[in-house]
């Protein structure tokens, strides 16, 4: 299963994420259509762009989801295909439960109704239209062996080998 | 990487893109994908860099940001931005025609012996228009005239322009004037709706648009109207006529287009840009015997000097040089590998073109002193030794003939026929000398009305679809068709250009096709040569002592892509002509602004913006806005 990396040095601030997040969630309609239409369509993840580095707050789809224990009603399901904790809105209550025991604040209530990240369905929006590749989405087990990689390289490097 | 077909409606183009595919030469439409997705709040208009405070944006959906620093909203900053467009736009027109003005200044006084003037009958028919005596010496008029064109461009007093009073039909002059009135006095504060000065409407919306200075979205876009104006009325015109003057005014003729006009035993030369002040030189010294001997000399048949965009329909319809193709053209003339030289002035000329170039011999030469391209030879262009660079420009070109790769030629043998040349001049020959029998044919139902189609190809719409799709659309609902620049050499090239065209057209249009010995679309210039569809709305107006905004008319720039045309669209509309767009410009971020330019400003002006983004859609909405006018107007 993936998930979102965030590389805080290859952040420019320009919230291309949060609006293609937003964007992506318009129930079928254009970006151009939704503004016109006055919608409203909070996005999922928040860049806070700060010195020294940016940091992204979105849903980390734990995979002993708080939120998804907090949750009485069961509304928050774990997507077999994608591995992402989604919100099944018609049993959502509204308790905001989910909202307090997230402990990254990846939640937020709109129109009484819990609102997060669902992984685009494993095509996140977020990450196609991030101009610099700050965001990637990355199954950790190959982002592990690729830092493997790169820290044998290093090592062989000080010991004036080609790896 | 999309297939050629999707990219392109053009079959020349097709065969052109594949070949560019398959040997990995990179295209504008490479550039395109490595773009996207592309920026949401660009697209929106809803980002402002006018101040370093900034930049900022808007947030259009959720709960970020809903103001600038500064506090402007997205209303502002939408409104501020297409102003800006416009300025750049009719900046880009208007100084284009100071150009041949100040030429025209030169030859009058004889500071300058290269060029003459060509069309002493359209000089004397200027100055008559304008309030000068037509008669006397030519070189008297031609300075009266150049002076008055001059003084348009720089004048300090508040009056309108003088090209502009003397060219806009009384009815739309007067609606203009009353606008100004009818706002003072409803709001107390001023609105100026007739243009100034050309230079002046430019550096007002550079001024009003800083930080802190004009923030009401109608403001921002009533000056954007009177910059655009100073455009079609002013800066374009005075380029046509004065061209006209210098060059001969076009009559219809035949010309081939497309990239088979390429000829593989001769030297080619691709002129691409948009004045034809140079490109006439070049095609005038590419006859000369000893160039041509030379070009023998090498082994080639000859110098074939062919056009593309602007430029190339300048010479087009004053020289029937042939036209390679239309914008996206551009790049794949330069991989056919038979192009010796290709010869650029200003605007429209991607930056890509002189490293595509180095892909093969092909020699880049930028010639203005304001288009300069890294990767380049720059001959400069001096227009008081325009035939000695023009020289120089072909030599190297033949030169170049020996260094040809024939390993690297590949070309499409297909051009198309057309008849191209309809000035206003021209139409009202092939009428008769007035504008009666088109009016009457509009009148009694022959023609439901007239269309105009404008504006470039862009990569983001399937070259050449819209354009021609919706030409056909419109002559199938028996709207006659004319138009300029990029959708005029697309039309060409699909052979809408052909009388025997007129067989597509709905009845009307062909029975009217066949009586004047037209084709249904009718190729009026270059994007400058809008202001002859202005002139002609200006006399069929005048004629009915009625407003243009009262005319069944309607204009579409479906595949635009550049600032000039924000300016051309809205000066259409500012003269009573509703307009079509595709792509939408970058205004929806703000409903407000989005709500003024489709609907208030039909109030105001008698003209609106709509956007649409399929051909037969759009048609079907041209053809019920004149239809709406026709009802108005009595007329079944
Ligand atoms: S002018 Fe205003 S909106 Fe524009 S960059 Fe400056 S502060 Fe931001």
């Amino acid at each position: 299963m993936k998930v979102l990396a965030f590389d805080a040095v290859r952040c420019m601030g320009c919230h291309s994420c949060e609006l293609a997040c937003a964007a992506a969630h318009l129930d079928g309609l254009s970006l151009m259509e939704a503004v016109l239409a006055g919608k409203r369509a909070p996005a999922r993840l928040w860049v806070h762009p700060g010195r020294p580095f940016a940091v992204v707050i979105t849903c980390r789809h734990c995979l002993r989801a708080p939120c998804m224990e907090a949750c009485a009603p069961q509304a928050l399901k774990r997507d077999p295909q994608t591995g992402a904790v989604v919100v099944e809105e018609s049993l959502c209550i509204g308790c905001r439960d989910c909202v307090l025991a997230c402990p990254f604040g990846a939640i937020r209530m709109e129109a009484g109704k819990a609102v997060k990240c669902d992984l685009c369905g494993g095509d996140p929006a977020c990450v196609r239209h991030c101009p610099t590749g700050a965001l990637r989405f990355v199954s950790p087990e190959e982002e592990g062996l690729r830092k493997q990689r790169r820290t044998i390289k290093t090592f062989l490097a000080k010991a004036g080998r080609k790896p | 990487m999309k297939k050629p077909q999707e990219l392109s409606f053009d079959q020349a183009a097709v065969f052109q893109i594949s070949h560019a595919q398959r040997t990995g030469l990179e295209l504008i439409w490479d550039r395109l994908e490595a773009q996207e997705p592309q920026c949401g709040f660009g697209t929106l208009g809803l980002c402002c860099r006018h101040c370093v405070m900034g930049p900022c944006r808007i947030d259009p959906l959720g709960d970020g940001p809903k103001k600038g620093v500064c506090g402007a909203t997205a209303d502002t900053l939408v409104a501020r931005h297409l102003c800006r467009m416009i300025a750049a736009g009719a900046a880009a027109h208007s100084d284009h025609g100071r150009r041949p003005a100040i030429l025209l200044k030169e030859v009058a006084l004889g500071e300058n012996s290269a060029y003459t003037i060509k069309d002493e009958e359209k000089l004397r028919a200027v100055a008559a228009r304008l309030g000068i005596s037509p008669e006397g010496e030519v070189s008297q008029v031609a300075l009266a005239v150049a002076e008055v064109a001059l003084s348009d461009f720089g004048k300090q007093d508040t009056r309108p322009l003088r090209f502009l009073e003397a060219y806009a039909p009384k009815k739309r002059l007067e609606h203009w004037q009353k606008l100004e009135e009818k706002l003072l006095a409803q709001t107390g504060a001023l609105f100026g709706v007739l243009p100034r000065s050309i230079d002046r409407e430019v550096v007002d919306i550079m001024h009003r648009t800083t930080m802190g200075m004009d923030h009401d979205p109608a403001s921002l876009l009533l000056q954007g109207v009177r910059c655009a104006l100073s455009d079609g009325w002013g800066g374009s015109l005075i380029a046509t006529e004065i061209q006209d003057i210098l060059f001969g005014t076009p009559y219809p003729r035949k010309v081939r287009a497309n990239l088979g006009v390429l000829k593989e035993e001769a030297v080619n030369i691709v002129v691409h840009g948009h004045e034809p002040v140079l490109s006439e030189m070049i095609v005038q010294v590419a006859q000369e015997e000893e160039l041509v001997k030379m070009a023998r000399e090498m082994g080639a048949e000859g110098i074939n000097v062919v056009g593309l965009c602007c430029t190339g329909n300048e010479i087009l319809l004053r020289q029937g040089v042939p036209v390679a193709g239309n914008e996206l053209h551009s790049e794949l003339v330069l991989t056919t590998g038979l192009c010796e030289a290709m010869v650029v002035d200003v605007q429209c000329i991607y930056p890509a073109l002189p490293r595509l170039a180095q892909c093969f011999h092909t020699k880049f030469i930028s010639t203005s002193d304001q288009a300069k391209f890294p990767g380049a030879v720059h001959i400069q262009f001096f227009e008081e030794k325009a035939a000695e660079v023009a020289r120089a420009i072909v030599r190297l070109a033949v030169e170049n003939f020996k260094n040809r790769d024939p390993q690297k030629v590949h070309y499409p043998r297909i051009a198309e026929e057309a008849l191209v040349g309809f000035s206003v001049e021209a139409l009202l020959k092939a009428l008769g000398g007035s504008v009666k029998p088109l009016v009457d044919a509009i009148a009694q139902g022959v023609i439901k009305g007239v269309a105009g189609i404008v504006g470039c190809n862009n990569p983001k719409v399937r070259q050449d679809y819209f354009l021609v799709s919706l030409c056909r659309e419109l002559l199938k609902r028996d709207i006659l068709v004319v138009g300029t620049g990029c959708w005029a050499i697309a039309a060409a090239k699909a052979g809408l250009m052909k009388p025997e065209a007129a067989a597509e057209a709905g009845p009307g249009v062909k029975r009217l096709c066949e009586t004047l010995g037209i084709p249904p679309a009718l190729h009026m210039g270059s994007c400058v040569d809008c202001s002859r569809m202005l002139v002609l709305l200006g006399a069929v107006a005048d004629h009915l002592s009625c407003d243009i905004s009262d005319l069944p008319v309607a204009g579409s720039a479906p595949e635009w892509t550049t600032e000039k045309a924000v300016s051309i669209g809205t000066y259409f509309v500012a003269s009573g002509v509703p307009v079509h767009l595709w792509p939408a410009p970058p205004v929806l971020g703000s409903p407000a602004v989005t709500k003024l330019l489709t609907q208030e400003l039909d109030s105001l002006l008698g003209g609106f913006f709509f956007v649409e983004e399929e051909p037969a859609k759009a048609a079907r909405k041209m053809e019920e806005v004149i239809l709406a006018r026709r009802k108005k107007l009595g007329l079944g």
